[in-house]
């Protein structure tokens, strides 16, 4: 139980609440005050008085600016400004609170922020951030580099773009990167490398037209890098008639030219990575498919080789009676040969990369040797020619039916003989037979 | 070949010409071709890299500008 001495000395808390409140309002350092934060809250009541809350990375405080007092444009959440005001407490609730007597954004990042991001969102409602990216060239014939005029990274890019590609046909057209001008140069370098793309206009150079760009800069702080926040920037970006890279060299923030451009670009040479193959590599790739060829059409010209060897078995067997016809097909099948291997590939050779000129060197020496097997094999037949024995001075015996005597056994005195010789018959009959 | 294929279109053809012969089971005649067809398609990947080659030109905004006959904004 609380004794009346005690409840006398105790101070009623509205009392406590006013003389601290008399007590900041007395104090000078925290009357017209200029503080400088950023906006994290901003809510305009019905009553036209502003709520909001100031930051900044230490703390933060809420504010009111009256009705009579407030801007009549509302600042967006993020803004960074200079607002001047004195520190109250508002009795009824013992809340302290900053009444802001004028606020001003800051003129640089928080300002411009508000700009790029109205940007964003006007690119976005046009649909420009939405349409489909072209892609780069496979094989770039001509790149175009809008870059800091004389800066480490034009130097970066055209080390790297020549140790990647010697001799690559670049246009590098230098520009003023940051500062008031920057934006205005890097639209205008674009214009120059759209021009350089237009087929036309490349056809009275005679240089093949641009058909990539990299835009770009070193890394910076970001008020370094804003030229490519802004819309000049942008829509120059978005004009190109040909793949746009975009290559600011920085890690965290993404810009506008990000946004718009065909392939995002980490850094200028990471840009050059992108676009520029490998000319090794793909000379490589070329070689390896040159072997591919080669010895896979070697390995389906030795299966026909396979197939030839096959028929030609094939004739050795066939019978006597089938020699002309054999005959026949030896002679269409050289000519075959000779006329699809030997004329279609010596009429050809002369177009052949060079590495084909050893495959046919390969074909030439297969056709020379399958030409003496041919050779050899019609000598074998011709000499196997029965009539080219007769020719020799013997003679062939046939019984009148026809079928070749061989043998003394095949015959009987009296029996009639035909005699082949190598210009006519002679009709004789046996007068005796001998066994020897 | 009709019109100068691009260096990827090239490139495509000649894997599958390359594909299709090792497959195999091609006669003499379609070999013949594809070789030849083959080689043609090397050599015109081959002239695309020597396409990309050609001058560095560095140049200074307004040289640029000047050089492309642009009138100034």
């Amino acid at each position: 139980m609380l004794t009346p001495e005690v409840l006398g000395s105790a101070l009623p808390v509205g009392r406590f609440v006013l003389s601290l409140r008399r007590l900041l309002n007395e104090e000078p350092t925290l009357q017209h005050q200029m503080l400088r934060g950023e906006i994290a809250r901003w809510s305009r009541a019905r009553s036209g008085h502003v709520y909001l809350t100031l930051r900044d990375d230490e703390g933060s405080i809420d504010a009111v600016m009256w009705s009579s007092r407030a801007p009549r444009m509302d600042f967006e959440e993020g803004s960074e400004v200079v607002v001047i005001g004195s520190v109250d407490l508002y009795p009824t609730r013992g809340q302290l609170q900053l009444q802001i007597t004028s606020i001003h954004a800051v003129d640089t990042i928080g300002e411009l922020e508000a700009e790029r991001r109205k940007l964003i969102a006007a690119l976005k409602a046009e649909g420009v951030l939405d349409r489909p990216r072209r892609p780069l060239p496979a094989l770039p014939r001509h790149v175009a580099i809008v870059i800091g005029s004389q800066s480490a990274a034009e130097a970066d890019v055209l080390r790297l773009s020549e140790d990647r590609w010697p001799g690559l046909r670049r246009t590098v057209i230098g520009v003023l990167v940051q500062g008031e001008k920057a934006a205005e140069e890097l639209a205008r370098g674009l214009r120059v490398a759209a021009r350089l793309a237009d087929p036309v206009y490349a056809a009275s150079c005679g240089a093949p037209p641009v058909d990539v760009i990299i835009v770009g800069r070193g890394g910076g702080s970001t008020e370094d890098l804003w030229a490519f926040n802004l819309e000049r920037v942008a829509r120059a970006v978005v004009s190109m008639p040909v793949p746009v890279v975009s290559a600011v060299g920085h890690e965290s923030d993404v810009l506008v030219s990000d946004l718009v451009a065909d392939v995002r670009a980490s850094t200028p040479s990471d840009a050059v990575e992108r676009v520029v193959p490998v000319r090794s590599d793909l000379e490589q790739r070329h070689d390896d498919l040159a072997l591919r060829l080669e010895s896979s059409a070697a390995r389906r010209f030795a299966e026909t080789r396979q197939h030839h060897r096959l028929l030609r078995h094939r004739l050795a067997g066939a019978p006597v009676s089938g020699l002309s016809r054999a005959r026949g097909q030896l002679g269409d099948l050289r000519s075959r040969l000779d006329h699809i291997v030997d004329a279609k590939l010596s009429e050809t050779s002369s177009r052949l990369v060079e590495r084909g000129h050893a495959l046919h060197r390969a074909v030439d020496v297969h056709l020379g040797r399958q030409r003496e097997r041919l050779a050899g094999l019609g000598a074998a037949l011709r000499t196997t020619d029965p009539r080219r024995v007769l020719e020799r001075g013997y003679g062939m015996l046939q019984q009148p039916d026809g079928s070749v005597i061989g043998s003394v056994g095949d015959v009987a005195v009296g029996d009639a003989l035909m005699v082949h010789l190598a210009d006519g018959t002679v009709t004789t009959a046996v007068e005796d037979v001998h066994r020897t | 070949m009709s019109e100068t294929p691009s260096y990827s279109e090239a490139l495509q053809r000649l894997e599958a010409i390359v594909a299709e012969l090792e497959r195999g089971g091609t006669d003499l005649e379609a070999t013949v071709k594809m070789f030849e067809e083959g080689s043609e398609l090397l050599r015109a990947c081959q002239a695309h890299l020597d396409e990309a080659e050609g001058q560095l030109k560095r140049l200074r905004l307004a040289d640029a500008e000047a050089e492309v006959e642009e009138p100034q904004p």
